[in-house]
C-alpha cells in the first residue's frame, strides 16, 4: 500500500541566536505526515516540539531564528524557501494552527464573525455575506449554541472553552490539509479537555485533513494518536505508532515518560519521575543528549549519538540499546506491564 | 447608557462643587489683596473698595455669596479690569487658546501616534531610533526654547511665517508646532510600547497564521488594540494644552487663556482665578467623560452596554 505523504519534513535543523549564543534548538528531526492521520508529538519543555511545527508555519520570530538546514515538503514545495507572500497563501488555508491558550489567542476588540471570516475573505475569495454565512455554519459546526447571535458577539463574551471552539473554527474555515495543533487542550480544564479532543477528532473524520498535534500530556497523545514522536533536545528519539510507543517502547526516554505517567495498576507507590535536567542547547552534548539522565546509560552514550535502530517498519527508535552488541535490559516495571497487556490484547503478536 | 451618563454627571457636579470650594479656600491664603497699591490709593479709598466688593466680610460669608451666585451663572466681575463680567473676559480669551490647544493637540498625537506605530513595527531599524530621538528631544526641550528656535529659524530667518501675534491661520502654525512636540512625544513614546507588546501577544501569531498579510496585521489586528492606553493619557494632556500653555502665548504674544490666569494671581483677582479655574476643572472633567466613552468604542471589553445583554 502506498501511503500518501501529505507533508514531509527532511533533516531540519533550526537555530535561535541569543546574547549568550546559538541555541541548537532543532538538530536534525525528519518525519513524515500521512494523509488523515493524526500524528502526536511528545517531549517535554524545550526538547523543541513547538519550534518545529512553527517554523513549518515560519512563525518563528524573524529576527534571531534561523532554519540552518533542512527541508519541510509540501505538496512538492519546500516551505522553508517559499516568500513571505507565498507563505502567506499556505497559511490558513493550506495548513492553520490551533494555539494553546484560548484566552489570549483571539483579538479582544474584533467580533468573533469578523475574525472566522478573515481567512475565508482573504484565501476562497468570498463576499462579505458569503463568509458571514460560512462563519455562522462553522461556529455551528464546532458546537456554539445560537451562532446567528454568538458570531456578532466579541472573545470576552465566551468562556475559555467555548473560545478555543471559535479558534478551531478559524483553523478549519478554509478545509485546511494540514493542521497543526499546538498543545490545544493545556490550558482547559479536564472536562473541556475530552469535549475538545472528541470535537477534533469528529471534524478530522469530517473535512479528512492531517493532524500534528502536540502536546506533553500522554493520556490526550492515547485518546487521540495514529502514530506518536517523541521528542528529547531538540530531536526525535524515537517514533511508532501510537500502540507500539505505548505498550513495546524502545528508548529509555520513552520508559521514564511512560513510567511517570499513572495508570489503573499504580498504587500507593510514588509516581516516577525522570531524574535531572533537559540539556542545555547552547551547548548540546557529544552523545545522546539523553545519557545524563538514562539509568541505563553506557560509553558508547557519552560519546557518539545513537543512529536510528529499526524496531518494525513503522517503529524506530534512536539508542544504543538496540545495537546488537548492547547489553540486554530490563525496561522499569510499568512498561513491562504495558507490554504484557499489549501481548494480551493483541494475541501474542 | 442613558443612566450611566446621568450618573457621570451627578458626579461631575460634586467634582466641581469640590473644586470651587478647595480653590476658593486656597484664594484666600494668597497674602495682599486686590487693591494693595498703596501710590495710587489711599488706605481710606482701599477700604472702600474692599467695602464695596464685600471682601471684609469673614471668608465664610464671601464663601456662601460666591457659591449662590455661582449657581445662579455668576461668575462676578473682575477687579483688574473695569468691572468687566468674568465669564465675558473668559469667552474673549478662550478662542485662541482652544484654537491653539486642538491644534497642537490633533497635530502632535496623530504623527506621535503614527511615528510609535511605524518604530514599532520597524523596531531596531534606522526608522525606530529616529522616532525614539524625536521623541526623546520633543520631551526633553522645553517648549520655549524649541519656540525660539521656530521663531529665529523658521520666521526670521526664512521669513516663512510671521514671528508673533494672532491675526490669521497662518499666525498659528509656529505655535501649533512648538505646542505640539509635547503630545507628540508621549504619544510616540507610548504608542511604540504598547504596539511591541501588541504585536507580541498570541491573537498577533494567530491572524499570521491565518495568512493575514503584513499591512492587515498591523492595522487591523495590533493599532487598535495598542492605542487603548495611548488614549488614557492624551485625554487630560488635551485639557493642558486647550486650556493654554502660558509660555507659548507668551512667546508668541497670543491674547489667551493662559496668560490672563497668571495676571490674575498676580493680582489676587478671586473672581477671575475662581472663574478660570472652574473652567479648567469642567474641561477636565469633560474630557474624562469623553474618553470613557472613546474607550468603550475602541475597546468593547468595557462597552457600557447597560441591560442590553442577550
Amino acid at each position: 500500500m502506498v501511503v500518501e505523504k501529505v507533508l514531509e519534513v527532511k533533516d531540519l535543523y533550526i537555530s535561535f541566536h541569543t546574547f549568550a549564543g546559538e541555541v541548537k534548538a532543532i538538530r536534525g528531526v525528519s518525519f513524515d505526515l500521512r494523509k488523515g492521520e493524526t500524528l502526536a508529538i511528545v517531549g517535554e519543555s524545550g526538547s523543541g516540539k513547538s519550534v518545529t511545527t512553527k517554523s513549518i508555519m515560519r512563525l518563528l520570530p524573524e529576527h534571531n531564528s534561523e532554519i540552518k538546514s533542512g527541508q519541510i515538503l509540501f505538496e512538492g514545495k519546500d516551505l522553508t524557501k517559499l516568500t513571505d507572500k507565498q507563505m502567506q497563501k499556505i497559511r490558513g488555508k493550506d495548513i492553520s494552527m490551533i494555539f494553546q491558550d484560548p484566552m489570549t489567542s483571539l483579538n479582544p476588540t474584533m467580533k468573533i464573525g469578523s475574525q472566522i471570516m478573515e481567512p475565508l475573505i482573504k484565501h476562497q475569495k468570498l463576499s462579505k455575506a458569503a463568509a458571514r454565512e460560512r462563519a455562522i455554519e462553522l461556529l455551528k459546526l464546532v458546537g456554539i449554541p445560537k451562532p446567528e447571535i454568538r458570531v456578532d458577539q466579541y472573545p470576552h463574551q465566551f468562556s475559555g472553552g467555548m473560545r478555543q471552539r471559535v479558534v478551531i473554527a478559524i483553523a478549519l474555515a478554509c478545509n485546511p490539509k494540514v493542521l497543526i495543533a499546538d498543545e490545544p487542550t493545556t490550558a482547559l480544564d479536564v472536562t473541556i479537555q475530552a469535549q475538545i479532543l472528541e470535537l477534533m477528532k469528529d471534524l478530522q473524520r469530517k473535512i479528512d485533513t492531517s493532524i500534528i498535534f502536540i502536546t506533553h500530556d500522554l493520556g490526550v497523545v492515547a485518546n487521540v494518536a495514529d502514530r506518536v514522536a517523541v521528542m528529547y533536545g531538540g530531536k526525535i528519539v524515537e517514533i511508532g505508532t501510537a500502540d507500539e510507543i505505548f505498550y513495546n517502547p524502545q528508548h529509555p526516554y520513552t520508559w521514564g515518560l511512560i513510567s511517570s505517567m499513572p495508570d489503573m495498576e499504580t498504587n500507593d507507590e510514588e509516581l516516577y519521575s525522570i531524574p535531572g535536567t533537559p540539556p542545555d542547547l547552547l551547548d548540546p552534548p557529544k552523545g545522546d543528549a539523553f545519557a545524563p539522565r538514562n539509568p541505563y546509560v553506557m560509553k558508547i552514550d557519552l560519546e557518539q549519538e545513537p543512529p536510528f535502530f529499526k524496531v518494525s517498519d513503522t517503529h524506530y527508535a534512536a539508542t544504543w540499546l538496540l545495537h546488537p552488541d548492547a547489553p540486554k535490559v530490563e525496561p522499569p516495571e510499568a512498561v513491562k506491564r504495558r507490554r504484557n497487556q499489549f501481548v494480551g490484547v493483541k494475541g501474542g503478536k | 447608557m442613558v443612566k450611566y451618563l446621568g450618573q457621570r454627571l451627578i458626579y461631575m457636579f460634586i467634582t466641581l462643587f469640590i473644586v470651587a470650594t478647595v480653590t476658593f479656600f486656597l484664594m484666600k491664603l494668597i497674602p495682599g489683596s486686590p487693591f494693595n497699591n498703596f501710590e495710587k490709593l489711599s488706605e481710606f479709598q482701599q477700604n472702600l473698595l474692599l467695602e464695596k466688593y464685600g471682601l471684609n466680610d469673614p471668608v465664610p460669608v464671601q464663601y456662601f455669596k460666591y457659591m449662590s451666585n455661582l449657581v445662579k451663572g455668576d461668575l462676578g466681575v473682575s477687579f483688574q479690569f473695569n468691572n468687566t463680567p468674568v465669564t465675558e473676559l473668559i469667552g474673549n480669551r478662550i478662542g485662541p487658546s482652544a484654537v491653539l490647544g486642538l491644534q497642537a493637540m490633533i497635530l502632535g498625537s496623530l504623527i506621535g501616534i503614527f511615528l510609535g506605530a511605524i518604530a514599532a513595527l520597524k523596531q531596531n531599524s534606522w526608522i525606530d531610533y529616529t522616532s525614539t530621538f524625536l521623541a526623546v528631544v520633543g520631551k526633553s526641550i522645553p517648549s520655549f526654547i524649541f519656540a525660539g528656535l521656530l521663531q529665529y529659524y523658521i520666521a526670521v530667518k526664512l521669513g516663512w511665517l510671521p514671528v508673533m501675534l494672532w491675526r490669521g491661520p497662518e499666525y498659528t502654525i509656529l505655535p501649533t508646532i512648538a505646542l505640539a512636540m509635547f503630545p507628540l512625544s508621549i504619544s510616540a513614546r507610548f504608542m511604540r510600547t504598547e504596539m511591541i507588546e501588541v504585536l507580541g501577544s498570541d491573537y498577533i501569531t494567530l491572524a499570521k497564521a491565518k495568512g493575514a498579510s503584513y499591512w492587515q496585521i498591523s492595522v487591523k489586528h495590533a493599532l487598535r488594540n495598542a492605542l487603548i492606553p495611548v488614549v488614557t493619557v492624551l485625554g487630560p494632556l488635551a485639557v493642558s494644552l486647550m486650556t493654554g500653555s502660558l509660555v507659548i502665548e507668551k512667546i508668541f504674544s497670543i491674547p489667551g487663556l493662559g496668560e490672563q490666569f497668571v495676571k490674575s494671581i498676580a493680582t489676587n483677582d478671586y473672581p477671575v482665578i475662581m472663574g478660570t479655574n472652574l473652567l479648567f476643572a469642567l474641561l477636565f472633567v469633560v474630557v474624562i467623560l469623553v474618553v470613557d466613552i472613546l474607550y468603550g468604542i475602541i475597546d468593547p471589553r468595557i462597552r457600557i452596554t447597560g441591560g442590553k445583554a442577550k
